[in-house]
């Protein structure tokens, strides 16, 4: 491989080139989650290389090699990914290629490459990732890339606090111009120009496996934030956020219905809305329904979490564009994946409450399925649970009840041990090893509560979650997934109308798993099993330290939601509302438009004035100013001064106090030995100019005094010589 | 408002970069896709390149606001050599300019020297450049160009300062003909004692100098340019007679004579020029050379001058 030597230029230029390294470097590093770890080796590799160039001499690869190299990994990218568009490939391409392309850099224009790459891979970033973290570090970044591009054009590259005050000026100029232009600028609609469907933070994912849910109970960010706007309280173990209705059981795993046939029995949600509307609008709406908004974190797919029976939906800022729609098992769904925060407002009713549904053949069929090898185990169980002359007619209540009764006699529990593989098949669960987590607990259910005849179906979503008082919002996090079933109720009167209710086994196994939520893996084996009692002695005691870390958790968390709600909520509508209520009171109707085009000019005057004052005359130049005006002013009043004479010729012959303290300072300061400390310097300067200045003023109302109005300026001045 | 007026030598053009255009470019994408996913944070980082090229624009501007041209250094050299011009600039303001580059417009600049340094508020800083030196003659430019990219490079500012250079540009110092081979009287020609020159002393560098023997090394721990003087051989007198070189055009008769100046100059060696108007010399030195070479520049060609003088 021919090796390039390093060149006098480019070890002149370190403080330089160790500075475009580091911005890189920051800028690949931030997509530590977003590219395959491959990828992220390469660049680390090439960065290290790098480096060791700068400080131990390394010969860098030829120009052939890092085109080829980068030609390979291009491809490869492209291969994997499928497409070369959108920037779920681009970004692991961009990554690579810039910190490859480092290599080769010792020139400025490369610097410049790097530089606008450098914006690219920020923006790439962004577009993972919106949280309060993310914003921090762009306001980090763009400050690094702006010095980067400082110092570009400096001959002494070296870093110093002095050496950067001028982009600190710059930047504090920025500032204002910034904000103002993201509070103005008008926002427009470009979704159509997405290439990608984007990729998850959250894992959370629509079918069911055994120990899929559990995994997410590993984690505990957050995966959406409630804010309940009005409605009867609810404790947060009555919540359950129903993400997606599961209907075609394999062994222990379950399947949603495909999204075609989801979309086809699917309904406009303003159809719905309009249906629902005098439910939520009634008077005694605030006894009945539950408003909430919710603001949720990236997540894959297209689900949204809302609770059981929802009456109405709004979605906030760009959620719209991802064109919500109302299932018939009552789930709002979106048709276009997304991976923004989003957010929206919706009501619920008590499942109880508001009008019978119907059941369709189709759905009654579907909700009836069971696998057709089921063990001969299996079907004995089945035939000692049955209750004769029992079907999809009557209440599942009996039912429910002698599952509860089975579960409890053979000693099943909930599993505690998150790392164990758990039971893959349903026999393995149901008759050897008797523990599970709640996704078995559900599965099986559903399966022998459908053999005894009841219409059900599995439900995956999220349970509870933890109350945030300083934010007054619940948080929902990863580890509060959950799984659960809902039976059919029918009514009375007529069989074919009725209710979908909620039946969760996991509450009979492991109260306390509802009741604790995630804090329910803290605890050991035999607190798991005092199921009942004051489970709030079980909780850990935590030392004060603690309590503070979580106090302060509380607030991130705060401040967190507060910021995405913001970023979510400021867009066409939310820009339009805010200018509305700051000009609304003028009496001005504002366009966006209208108001950028006023702020851009608002903003060049006012630069331009602070540019000029900037520029106005050097301090020593206003000395000489201030010096010729007072002789001017001396001159009027008839003391001409010929070049010969000096200030102390001027001293002798002007009897106003003033003058003379002006002048014998002007003459210290003009013939003494200058100090050699500069404030000072700048001190003596500045009382020199107000010195003469008084003088002059002193002169001027003398002046006045002496001549009246009618008086002739100069004879009567009594200042005459 | 008359501090808002500024005087016409003070008018500031400006127009961005190549890379200022690239940024441009890259903002625009930033809001687009800022769009395309709706992304707030996305915005919030176009709107900050947007905001960055605004302020910049000020920036650039005001960065020549306030220099003014205190000095031209008098400009002399050979025709298509390498032509040093330094500027002494003021800066007017309270704020430090830099990377100030100058152009004379009619030259070709070569290069720019010290453009990145600072130039402190109320104080003079000099700017050096070469150019590429035109034809040989009397030239009078009166387009000096201050510019600046500072802070970012995205924007290219520039500003006409209405003073005048004048230069004068000596013929080409090139030519094969040797001065003993009958072209040149050859007056009592010594063959030098030793090969080798002894160094004797230092003095400030005159236009027009050969650059070799300018002392770099000086230049670089900045003692400014300097020209190494040796010590010189014993004298003889020398004859370059425009007349006698016939059959040869006459920009290269005058090509010839200046390097035969040259020459002599670097030998040491006293001569006389006669030139269609008027004869020159014998003298040696520099100063004497560079009055052959100004008078070489300003020659005229019409032959009716020839004939008259």
């Amino acid at each position: 491989m021919a090796l390039q030597a390093r060149s006098d230029m480019e070890l002149w230029d370190r403080p330089f080139q160790t500075l475009l390294l580091a911005v890189l470097g920051v800028n690949v590093l931030s997509h530590v989650m977003h590219v395959p770890w491959w990828i992220l080796l390469l660049s680390v590799i090439s960065l290290g290389w790098k480096i060791g160039h700068l400080y131990r001499g390394w010969p860098l690869p030829s120009k052939r090699w890092i085109y080829l190299t980068g030609v390979l990994v291009g491809g490869v990218v492209i291969w994997e990914y499928k497409t070369a568009f959108g920037h779920e490939a681009a970004t692991p391409t961009l990554v690579f290629l810039t910190s490859l392309k480092l290599l080769e850099t010792n020139r400025d224009r490369d610097a410049r490459f790097v530089i606008v790459t450098s914006y690219f891979l920020l923006m790439a970033h962004l577009l993972h990732s919106q949280s309060l973290l993310s914003t921090f570090f762009m306001a980090f970044d763009v400050a690094i890339i702006t010095i980067l591009m400082y110092q570009l054009h400096r001959a002494d590259r070296r870093l110093s606090g002095a050496a950067l005050r001028p982009v600190v000026h710059v930047l504090v100029l920025t500032i204002p111009v910034w904000l103002l232009l993201f509070v103005v600028f008008p926002r427009f609609n470009l979704t159509m120009l997405r290439t990608s469907q984007p990729v998850a933070s959250i894992g959370f994912s629509e079918d069911m496996k055994p120990g899929s849910v559990n995994q997410l109970a590993q984690s505990n960010e957050p995966a959406f934030r409630v804010k309940f706007q009005s409605g009867p309280e609810r404790s947060p173990e009555l919540l359950y956020w129903r993400g997606a209705t599961l209907y075609h059981p394999e062994g222990l795993s379950w399947k949603p219905l495909d999204e075609s046939e989801i979309r086809r029995r699917g309904v406009a949600l303003e159809n719905l809305m309009l249906a629902k509307q005098d439910l939520a609008n009634a008077e005694d709406a605030d006894k009945k329904v539950l408003t909430y908004q919710v603001i949720a974190e990236p997540n894959v797919g297209r689900t949204i979490f809302t609770l059981p029976r929802v009456v109405k939906f709004e979605p906030v800022g760009s959620l719209v564009y991802h064109r919500p729609y109302l299932t018939r098992d009552g789930q709002v769904r979106l048709r276009n994946n997304r991976a923004d925060h989003i957010s929206y407002f919706a009501s619920s009713i008590a499942e109880s409450e508001g009008e019978l549904e119907l059941l369709d053949p189709e759905t009654l069929r579907l909700t009836l399925d069971v696998p057709k090898d089921l063990s001969p185990k299996m079907r004995e169980l089945i035939e000692q649970l049955a209750i004769p002359g029992i079907d999809f007619h009557s209440s599942p209540q009996n039912s429910i009840r002698k599952l509860d009764e089975w579960f409890q006699i053979n000693d099943f529990r909930y599993s505690l041990n998150l790392s164990n593989s758990p039971s893959r098949t349903l026999d393995e669960f149901l008759f050897t090893s008797r523990r599970g987590f709640c996704e078995h607990f559900a599965g099986a259910s559903a399966i022998l509560l459908r053999a005894m005849g009841h219409p059900t179906r599995v439900v995956v979503g999220y349970h509870g979650g933890r109350w945030n008082d300083i934010s007054k919002a619940l948080v929902v996090q990863s580890r509060d997934a959950h799984a659960w079933v809902e039976v059919w109720y029918p009514s009375r009167d007529n069989p074919r109308q009725g209710r979908w209710l909620t039946y969760d086994p996991t509450a009979m196994i492991a109260p306390l798993r509802l009741r604790m939520g995630g804090d329910f893996f803290d605890l050991n084996e035999e607190q798991q099993l005092a199921s009942s009692g004051d489970f709030e002695s079980l909780r850990i005691q935590r030392s004060l330290g603690y309590r503070m870390l979580l106090r302060a958790e509380l607030a991130w968390d705060y401040a967190q939601m507060s910021w995405t709600q913001f970023l979510i909520g400021y867009d066409k509508s939310g820009q339009q509302n805010l200018l509305n209520r700051l000009l609304g009171g003028l009496g001005i109707k504002p366009s966006p438009w209208m108001i950028t085009v006023l702020i851009a000019v608002l903003l060049a005057i006012s630069l331009r004035l602070v540019f000029i004052w900037n520029s106005r005359a050097p301090k020593a130049d206003r000395l000489r100013l201030e010096w010729q005006l007072l002789e001017k002013e001396l001159s009027r009043l008839g003391y001409y001064r010929s070049p010969m004479d000096g200030p102390l010729t001027l001293r002798e012959r002007v009897p106003v106090k003033e003058v003379s303290i002006a002048l014998d300072h002007y003459m210290s300061h003009v013939y003494g030995k200058p100090s050699q400390d500069p404030t000072t310097n700048k001190r003596e300067l500045r009382t020199q100019i107000r010195l003469l200045r008084q003088a002059r003023r002193a002169l001027r109302a003398m002046d006045a005094r002496n001549t009246g109005p009618t008086s002739n300026p100069t004879a009567d001045s009594g200042l005459a010589p | 408002m008359s501090w808002l007026k500024l005087k016409p030598s003070d008018r500031v053009y400006i127009l961005p970069t190549k890379f200022g255009l690239a940024y441009a470019a890259g903002t625009v994408f930033m809001i687009l896709i800022g769009a395309a996913y709706q992304n707030n944070l996305v915005n919030l980082l176009g709107f900050f390149m947007l905001a960055l090229m605004f302020t910049s624009m000020f920036v650039t501007n005001y960065n020549l606001k306030g220099l003014e041209i205190s000095r031209i250094e008098t400009i002399q050299g050979f025709a298509g050599e390498s032509l040093p011009i330094s500027l002494i600039v003021k800066n007017n303001s309270r704020k430090s300019k830099v990377n100030i580059e100058f152009d004379i417009r009619g030259l070709k600049k070569s290069a720019q020297y010290d453009a990145r340094s600072e130039i402190a508020p109320a104080s003079d800083s000099r700017l050096l450049a070469t150019f590429v030196a035109p034809n040989r003659g009397r030239h009078v430019f009166d387009r000096i160009v201050l510019s600046t990219t500072a802070p970012f490079g995205l924007f290219y500012a520039w500003m006409i300062c209405p003073n005048k250079a004048e230069a004068v540009i000596y013929p080409r110092r090139i030519g094969e003909l040797k001065w003993s081979e009958s072209h040149g009287d050859h007056v009592g020609e010594h063959k030098r004692a030793s090969g080798a020159e002894d160094f004797k002393e230092h003095r400030s560098y005159n236009a027009g100098d050969n650059l070799r023997r300018v002392d770099w090394r000086a230049y670089s721990r900045g003692r400014g340019l300097l020209t190494k003087e040796f010590d010189e051989p014993s004298q003889s007198g020398l004859h370059f007679d425009f007349h006698r070189l016939q059959n040869i055009p006459f920009e290269t008769r005058l090509e010839q004579l200046s390097k035969w100046v040259d020459l002599a100059i670097q030998k040491g060696q006293p001569f006389t020029v006669s030139l269609p108007n008027r004869r020159m010399g014998p003298d040696t030195g520099l100063v004497f050379a560079h009055r052959v070479w100004s008078e070489l520049a300003v020659l005229s060609s019409e032959p009716q001058n020839l004939e008259s003088r």
